[in-house]
């Protein structure tokens, strides 16, 4: 009763006395004058305008679409770019190369976005909504680092490049901050406009009120989302072109990245407020314009003011409050998972392994290495099978837990036999896996997704690189199992196969077992898992230090198998994308693991041996990209559904292999340089992902009513369709619909037909 | 009618050991929506209760405060005389309070048996004494689930689904056992199935709170009836008295907002 207030008591307390210690330590002498606290406040106000902007975004597309969009930086990145092009390149002037950046290309971008996949997603589930945006976050990647040659530089100057500006507290707010501070007043002020005095803004806000009643009294979805992307789409590029020249060098990446740092301003307004969205910005302007003022950090502490955001929004979501448990089912967008029985498991076992066994000695040695790295991707993405897949909780940071079991496979190898360091690794791994989730343990999934990304943010930033951790890259040296020493590839190949494989028994042991059964409560429905006793906190806390222990025997794996350890094995994006892959292939079983983990391995070869240049790097990160998006154009899809799909009609299988493959091709064989190729190969994926899915739904549609049974059907359809209050209104009731319509009064239709 | 009242009208302690739910003079807002207005009821062991309203009353809004899904604004919920008001759900659901749901909170992606089976193996949790499988099979067989005890309960109709909820509740083995329209879906003779079980269950000592809309199966099964409209309780009685107060012909009418 009395322990939650002193458990909040004590965190206050914790965290206040953490704050006043990095505060004493790093004081720079700075005195606490009118001046200096006015400087701060002066050089917070551009910062918090950037954040401000971003947040908006955010806010605005994630209240009406209950999406939230982690492409927002990339989609920024991607406008950044093109005003280059039109502003340095083609020496388009300034204005006009903003209006068509801002004004066109934007807007343009947004809405397509929307069109092509965001609408389609609106009844998918939170991971695979945010998979999706994953997914468009990695292409936009990839694709720019095609068109902007990364090695060349490429910058853009302020807005306003003569020097002056305001004079207060002895410093200078230059013309470029007030623009800034201007361009997110102006957007506050219109977007104020927008949603209290036109009809578009007010049928936002009713959506974002009550969307199925906004439905009822004829407001219509698509046009709202349209319009919400159009203007996050804005908000993006316009935070991107503003804080690009203080940058310097436009890195792809680094303008991807800088979203992670308006979640904190998100979060303050609960993804909803734009008030409050504002004031979390000008906090977070101030706590960072702080640190940049009177602190200073230095030798290993560097890197500390970059994270400072993340930590923000660690300690936001630990002041959240507590959100009531959820009642309402999740909406179930995946086909039932089977659980495998044992005879299943074995076969399945026994196939890798000799597979593997046959196939290991043939490949050259490099692919060999490829191999193994794939293998042990699939350790650490077997563990989020339990975690994401199973209890329904979207992590989207393995490779951060990964990084823990890499570091202490290098530093135990000395001290203790391999097979003891690498359980060793494993095990601390839970630990810190239960550490870091902790601040998002009893919030909603979406705030545990942005807490991982800023936990990866902060591990791959400060933590890794600690001189005691992994400043400088180390020699791994190969590991010996009893008594076995794995200095060639492939006998290592076949260790972290067993070691999958042994793992992947125990997953499916868990699934099968009391606590497997928890986990499957937990995601269909928190509410009634809650009534009947279950500790939602409770049931978190140890399904993540399993997926900690899993992820950091893979870790181990994974360095062991290249043979060295360092803070580039463990990128934030590349990490992003294995979780992609993952949810692509069928988050819920033991099996989409190896599958992804081997497509990737499949895939770096690929680039490497067959494909020069930018070319492999990029087909890497935009192949499983280009995958998800084919794939979440019909959110049920996996490969496990492919597979189920296959029993029923084997055609289907068929054309979606075919379908993907020409993509694919298509994306191989045109190795235009430049932005033809990139369009072409896009078009192809895409094209061949839509017509596939487009043929899918009309051929199964028809194929269902001329085998007369509405029910099949039925099955196949998200199970919450008949909820969907627009049904005969903006939404037809077709034979699947009115098959569901009848079972649930009981009607047996058989009869009348 | 007088038991009823000492238990209804305070929100102060009943020095009886039989009184299993106390609600005391419990309010909820939402913002500017007052949903439930200092709302006070008891049940006693072995009590049927009925719960009456119009739509958005605050029936389900009540029910959420007494299982911790919804905090109250203020008052306070006692079971068996422990203050139980800033218990999180689960912990409540180890004190003895089992519910169903209005919008059915059914574990989908589980068969029926397993739906049961997960709330027989939490409660080994508080009761260490209980054999979940064994129980589970118990209650599949006594609500007539054991026909479909292999399907996957996101496939079975609306009736059936509620049937499992309630086996679910069932398997916590509670003291106080809420019901949110239980019996919506079901057919007039799974209805009076139901009315027999819920009155076996009574006589075996659970106390049931039951939200309903089918009157004449609460009016036949319930031993007091409340009423509440706009948050208040406005009518606590027996079904006779309640069905006769004017104030219900007028809330269920609607001329209540036609005066407004």
């Amino acid at each position: 009763m009395q322990l939650g207030r002193v458990r909040r008591s004590a965190g206050v307390a914790v965290l206040v006395a953490a704050a006043v210690w990095v505060i004493v330590e790093s004081w720079a002498g700075e005195p606490l004058t009118v001046n200096s606290v006015g400087q701060m406040v002066m050089f917070a106000l551009p910062i918090a305008g950037i954040y401000a902007v971003q947040a908006t975004g955010l806010v605005v597309v994630y209240s009406s679409t209950g999406i939230f969009n982690l492409a927002q930086g990339s989609i920024g990145m991607f406008g950044a770019f093109v005003y280059w092009t039109l502003f340095e390149q083609w020496h388009v002037p300034e204005a006009l190369a903003l209006v068509l950046t801002v004004g066109v290309f934007a807007p343009l971008l947004g809405l397509v976005l929307d069109i092509l996949l965001m609408r389609r997603l609106a009844h998918a589930s939170v991971i695979a909504k945010l998979v999706a945006t994953l997914g468009v976050s990695v292409t936009l990647l990839g694709v720019a680092n095609l068109i902007w040659n990364p090695d060349l530089p490429h910058s853009i100057p302020d807005l306003i490049a003569s020097g002056g500006g305001i004079t207060a507290f002895g410093v200078v707010l230059t013309w470029n901050s007030l623009v800034i501070i201007g361009a997110a007043l102006a957007l506050a002020v219109a977007l104020r406009w927008l949603l209290f005095r036109t009809r578009a803004g007010i049928s936002m806000r009713a959506i974002v009120d009550n969307g199925d009643l906004a439905t009822l009294f004829g407001i219509r979805h698509a046009r709202v989302s349209g319009l919400a992307w159009i203007i996050g789409s804005m908000c993006a590029t316009v935070a991107s072109i503003l804080i690009a020249p203080q940058l310097g060098n436009l890195s792809a990446q680094t303008l991807s990245l800088l979203i992670i740092d308006s979640f904190a301003a998100a979060a303050v307004g609960r993804l909803r407020s734009l008030p409050m969205t504002y004031l979390g910005a000008l906090l977070l302007g101030l706590v960072v314009s702080f640190s940049s003022t009177f602190l200073q950090f230095g030798g290993q502490w560097a890197q500390v003011p970059t994270i400072i955001p993340s930590v923000a929004l660690l300690v936001v979501l630990l002041f959240l409050p507590e959100a009531t448990v959820h009642v309402g089912r999740a909406l179930r967008s995946y086909r039932i998972e089977s659980v495998p029985s044992w005879r299943t498991v074995a076969i399945a076992c026994a196939i890798v392994l000799v597979a593997v066994v046959a196939l290991s000695p043939v490949l050259s040695s490099g692919s060999q290495v490829q191999l193994a790295v794939g293998v042990a991707t699939a350790v650490i993405l077997l563990g989020l099978v339990p975690l994401v897949g199973w209890a329904g909780q979207p992590f989207l940071a393995p490779y951060a837990l990964a990084g823990f079991g890499a570091f202490l496979a290098w530093r135990l190898h000395p001290d203790m036999p391999d097979l003891v360091a690498i359980l060793v690794a494993g095990l601390v791994t839970a630990g810190v896996g239960f550490i870091a989730t902790l601040p998002a343990l009893r919030l909603r999934g979406l705030y545990l997704a942005l807490g991982s990304l800023a936990f990866a943010n902060i591990a791959v930033t400060v933590i890794f690189p600690l001189p005691s951790l992994l400043e400088a890259d180390h020699a791994v040296a190969p590991p010996v199992i009893l008594g076995i020493d794995l200095n060639s590839s492939w006998s290592f190949v076949i260790f972290a196969t067993i070691v999958y494989l042994l793992l992947a028994v125990g997953i499916v042991g868990l699934r099968r077992s009391r606590f497997g059964r928890r986990l499957i409560a937990m995601r269909d429905s928190e509410a009634a898992a809650a009534c009947v006793g279950i500790s939602l906190t409770e049931t978190k806390a140890i399904v993540f230090m399993i997926t900690g222990f899993v992820a950091g025997i893979g870790g181990a794996l994974l360095v062991e198998a290249q043979q060295f350890v360092s803070v580039n094995q463990l990128p934030l994006v590349g990490g992003e994308t294995i979780v992609l892959s993952l949810v692509v292939f069928g988050v819920g079983t033991a099996s989409a693991p190896l599958t992804a983990g081997v497509m990737t391995a499949a895939l770096a070869v690929i680039s490497t041996d067959w494909l020069q240049g930018n070319w492999g790097t990029t087909l890497t990160v935009v192949g499983p990209a280009l995958a998800a998006l084919s794939l979440l154009s019909f959110p049920r899809g996996s490969v496990p559904e492919v597979v189920a799909g296959a029993r029923q009609h084997p055609w289907v299988l068929a054309s979606r292999v075919v379908g993907i493959a020409i993509g694919g091709t298509i994306g191989v064989a045109c190795q235009l340089p430049g932005l033809a190729g990139v369009a072409l190969a896009a078009l192809g994926a895409v094209a061949a992902g839509l017509v596939t899915s487009y043929y899918l739904d009309h051929r199964e549609h028809a194929l269902d009513a001329l085998a007369g049974d509405p029910a099949a059907g039925a099955g196949r359809a998200a199970v919450a369709d008949i909820d969907d209050p627009g049904l005969g209104l903006s939404r037809q009731l077709d034979d699947i619909v009115r098959g569901q319509l009848d079972a649930a009064l009981g009607i047996n239709t058989a009869g009348v037909r | 009618m007088t038991r009823a009242r000492a238990g209804a009208g305070s929100g102060m302690t009943v020095h009886d050991s039989d009184v299993v739910l106390e609600v005391g003079n419990v309010s909820v807002r939402f913002g500017g929506l007052l949903a439930v207005d200092q709302a006070s009821l008891s049940v006693r062991r072995g009590q049927l209760i009925g719960l009456i309203g119009p739509n958005g009353a605050g029936k389900t809004t009540l029910f959420n405060v007494i299982a911790g899904i919804q905090p109250a604004t203020s008052g306070v919920v006692r079971l068996g005389g422990r203050d139980i008001s800033r218990l999180p759900p689960h912990r409540r659901a180890r004190l003895g309070i089992g519910r169903t749901f209005q919008r059915l909170e059914v574990f989908g992606t589980l068969t029926v048996r397993e739906n049961v089976l997960v709330a027989a193996e939490a409660r080994r949790r508080w009761d260490r004494t209980v054999n979940p499988a064994q129980a589970t099979e118990d209650l599949l067989r006594r609500l007539n689930l054991d026909q479909v005890h292999a399907v996957v309960v996101d496939t079975l109709p609306t009736g059936t689904q509620r049937l499992v909820e309630l086996a679910r509740a069932l398997a916590g083995a509670p003291r106080l056992l809420l019901l949110d329209e239980v019996a919506s879906g079901l057919s007039a003779f799974e209805a009076e199935t139901m009315a027999g079980l819920l009155r076996e269950l009574a006589a075996g000592g659970l106390s049931v709170l039951l939200v309903e809309h089918d009157m004449p199966f609460i009016m036949g099964l319930c031993e007091r009836v409340s009423m509440l409209d706009h948050g208040v309780i406005v009518v606590t009685g027996t079904p006779a008295d309640v069905q006769a107060n004017p104030d219900v012909k007028a809330a269920y009418l609607g001329s209540r907002e036609a005066v407004a």
